[in-house]
């Protein structure tokens, strides 16, 4: 049962890149594979939750180097799972609250002077990490039971 | 208890696993990215007519302003297949299979359809990462026209060329071409679509167009 809530996982982060893909063809930059690991991170253990962010980290890489932005793929949902554990708020509200601060702790971390720049991307990159993150947690709530 | 320690040993394997394949073979990660990514087909024939004018134009300013000052020995380029791009809003980069073996080092010009499209940012041993003209980063000197003026090409979303003396006759068709240190003399960039005055009312600014489409590349030319 753990196996296949594992599987349920990687296949969700597979569809968040293929969505982040053809949202980027058409030069709408988001972060749904983001949300995803956060929104994960409520629902797998630890070891599962870094099982995740490597998935993550495997899919999104696109150097053969280290980089900020994919250690933040990996701080961030840790951050969050953490939070959920010391925090014990209503599920739906921890899930939105917590997405919703990575994706604009992720954008302070790596661009700050990005984040003034280009508020209306960032907003919408906010909407729709949102949504994403929902559907996720929804998609994990259910797989949960 | 055995089984919790069974799932707990398979979690740290595959852990292990993950690791080994993100940092000595990334590429199957690229693969997979790629066959999720939308494939936009080969550039329309107008947009390859564009590129092979703007070619074309860059060739007539640089013959009408260094004629004869300039070695015409042909460049060889490298030919190499786009791996990845950078998968995020804040860059706009590309990740090529060839690397410093292949004799591509930091600094060299990336031409696309005979069109200047970025600067190699670093070189790895097989692959490099390209800093395209739509990445923020990107400055680099450019000419105009055929009478030269200087400006200095800033990379974003839009590109545009700053720093041009106020007194320049700056047209809109006017070719862009490269005039950088360490790049080929004469690549041309794009065309002047529209120009300003500077914020500080010092220096003219001019906005270009450029004939492709970053997503269309697929396949990218180095210049050692």
């Amino acid at each position: 049962m753990k196996i296949f809530r594992l599987l349920v996982g990687v296949l969700i982060l597979l569809v968040s890149l293929a969505a982040q893909e053809w949202l980027a063809f058409f030069h709408i930059a988001v972060n749904l594979v983001l949300a995803t690991l956060i929104a994960s991170s409520f629902y797998f253990d630890i070891l599962e939750t870094v099982l995740l962010a490597l998935v993550g980290i495997f899919l999104m890489n696109w150097q053969p180097a280290p980089s900020i932005e994919l250690g933040l793929f990996i701080v961030l949902p840790l951050g969050a799972w953490t939070l959920h554990r010391v925090v014990r708020w209503q599920p739906w509200t921890g899930a939105i609250l917590t997405i919703g601060t990575g994706i604009v702790l992720f954008y302070l971390a790596l661009a700050p002077r990005f984040f003034v720049g280009n508020l209306p991307l960032i907003l919408t990159d906010l909407c729709a990490s949102l949504l994403a993150g929902s559907f996720a947690f929804s998609l994990f709530t259910r797989t949960a039971h | 208890m055995k089984r919790y320690n069974t799932h707990t040993l398979a979690l740290c394997a595959l852990i292990v696993i993950l690791l080994v394949l993100i940092v000595f073979a990334p590429s199957y990660g690229w693969n997979i990215r790629r066959f999720l990514t939308p494939n936009s087909g080969p550039p329309p024939d107008e947009a390859s007519l564009a590129a092979e004018n703007e070619s074309l134009k860059a060739e007539v300013a640089k013959l009408q302003r260094i004629a004869g000052e300039v070695s015409r020995k042909p460049i060889s380029y490298i030919s190499a297949v786009v791996y990845s791009r950078y998968p995020l809003n804040f860059k706009n980069e590309l990740l090529i299979d060839a690397g410093k073996n292949e004799g591509v080092h930091e600094g060299s010009a990336a031409v696309f359809g005979g069109i200047f499209s970025g600067i190699v940012r670093q070189a790895f041993a097989d692959t490099a990462l390209v800093q395209t003209i739509f990445d923020n980063g990107l400055k680099i000197p450019v000419r105009i026209g055929a009478r030269g003026y200087d400006g200095l090409l800033q990379g974003g979303p839009s590109p545009t060329v700053r720093s041009i003396a106020e007194s320049a006759a700056v047209a809109k068709g006017d070719i862009i071409y490269t005039a950088a240190p360490g790049i080929p003399y004469g690549l041309p960039v794009g065309e002047v679509v529209a120009t300003s005055t500077s914020a500080d009312g010092l220096f003219q600014e001019a906005s270009l167009s450029v004939a492709y489409n970053v997503d269309d590349i697929q396949a990218i030319s180095i210049a050692p």
